[in-house]
């Protein structure tokens, strides 16, 4: 049995992972639910994040390299990215995109 | 994408672990390995029931009982005969076949004498309760909280698949700082970047890189979580939006 510990909402499980342990009432600064969330985000905003990317995407990444390797430097050089983080597209031609 | 649905047709004693249209039939025909696997998946989707069935007025030990009572139910082959379990969503299944089986299971001491005393899926009742207590109950049916308690699931489920995969790479320190930007508009956070990178000892492009690498990498977990559920590929994207609606519908908006 873990332990039990109140976060001032009601008991949970002390070894429950952080991000499920629900908060009360929260506002989302960016669709404007008011929800019970957890820590991971706004649960409304993640399911609308996995619209974002198509089949093709998933497919893409299900074979890339593992997450949390990645850095868009090269040498001395570093791609610029975008506020999401995406790198920034000058152009694109038969040979590929700069 | 993984799973599909003609995987019975091929050897007998295999079938697909991730779809549930699979794994209700191979349970249904007592295929090796199909009595577990139906129990995993309906591990994961109990506490929808659990609400749905205290919202409908049951007491704490019979919602439990009822909740056991529908999975062995669902296992002794009568959950389907009305329904097609190849078409449609995984929610919209168990949440008609559950509501038949309330009504016809109406007798208490006839739902006790077929899965009060069994376990078939491990309910951590203490939990549920403080669960429950939590739930928003102004104007809503047991039909929203059940939808919306069954997003709230896919939805962690997908981050605690996310969170696994830092772990193994032992990078479980770049899974907390970087979390809590996975749900949330970049432009909103632009200037908490910085912290980020900071934290993280990277520059700010890295952690850019980064976040949108893991709400990438999430967004397919959880795209590939809702695909389990549903029974055609083309029906994620609708299931995505229900869900939303589910939520917002539960939750409120102000």
């Amino acid at each position: 049995m873990n332990e039990r510990v109140n976060d001032g909402l009601g008991e949970c499980d002390a070894e429950e992972p952080e991000h499920v342990v629900e908060r009360a009432n929260e506002k989302c600064s960016t669709c404007g639910t008011t929800r019970k969330s957890f820590s991971g985000g706004c649960p409304v905003c993640l399911l609308r994040l996995a619209l974002e990317f198509d089949a093709n995407a998933d497919s893409e990444i299900a074979g890339g390299a593992p997450v949390g390797e990645a850095s868009y430097t090269f040498e001395h050089y570093e791609l610029e990215t975008d506020a999401d983080g995406r790198p920034v597209e000058l152009g694109r031609g038969a040979m590929g995109v700069t | 994408m993984r799973g599909k649905d003609n995987s019975l047709a091929g050897d007998p004693a295999r079938f697909d672990t991730t779809r549930w249209s699979v794994i209700v039939v191979a349970a249904q025909s007592e295929m090796p390995g199909s009595r577990a696997a139906l129990s995993e998946l309906c591990a994961k989707y109990w506490y929808p029931m659990y609400a749905f069935a205290r919202r409908r007025g049951y007491a704490t030990h019979d919602a439990e009982d009822v909740t056991q009572g529908f999975f062995l139910h669902l296992l002794e082959h009568r959950a389907l005969h009305h329904v097609h379990p190849l078409k449609g969503r995984f929610r919209s299944f168990l949440l008609a076949s559950f509501q038949n089986y309330l009504a016809s299971e109406c007798d208490r001491a006839r739902a006790l004498k077929r899965g009060g005393a069994q376990e078939f899926v491990f309910i951590d009742a203490e939990n549920a309760e403080n669960r429950y207590r939590l739930e928003p109950f102004e104007d809503l049916t047991p039909e929203t909280i059940f939808d919306a308690r069954w997003a709230l699931t896919i939805v962690k489920e997908a981050m605690e698949r996310l969170e696994e995969e830092f772990s193994i790479q032992n990078k479980s320190s770049t899974f907390e700082a970087l979390k809590g930007y996975l749900g949330t508009d970049a432009a909103t956070n632009s200037q908490s970047y910085s912290e980020a990178a900071e934290k993280l000892g990277v520059s700010l492009g890295a952690v850019k890189t980064l976040i949108y690498r893991s709400r990438k990498r999430y967004s397919f977990l959880l795209r590939e979580a809702v695909s389990r559920t549903v029974s055609d590929q083309s029906d994620v994207d609708a299931e995505i939006r229900a869900l939303c609606d589910a939520l917002i519908a539960a939750e409120g908006r102000t």
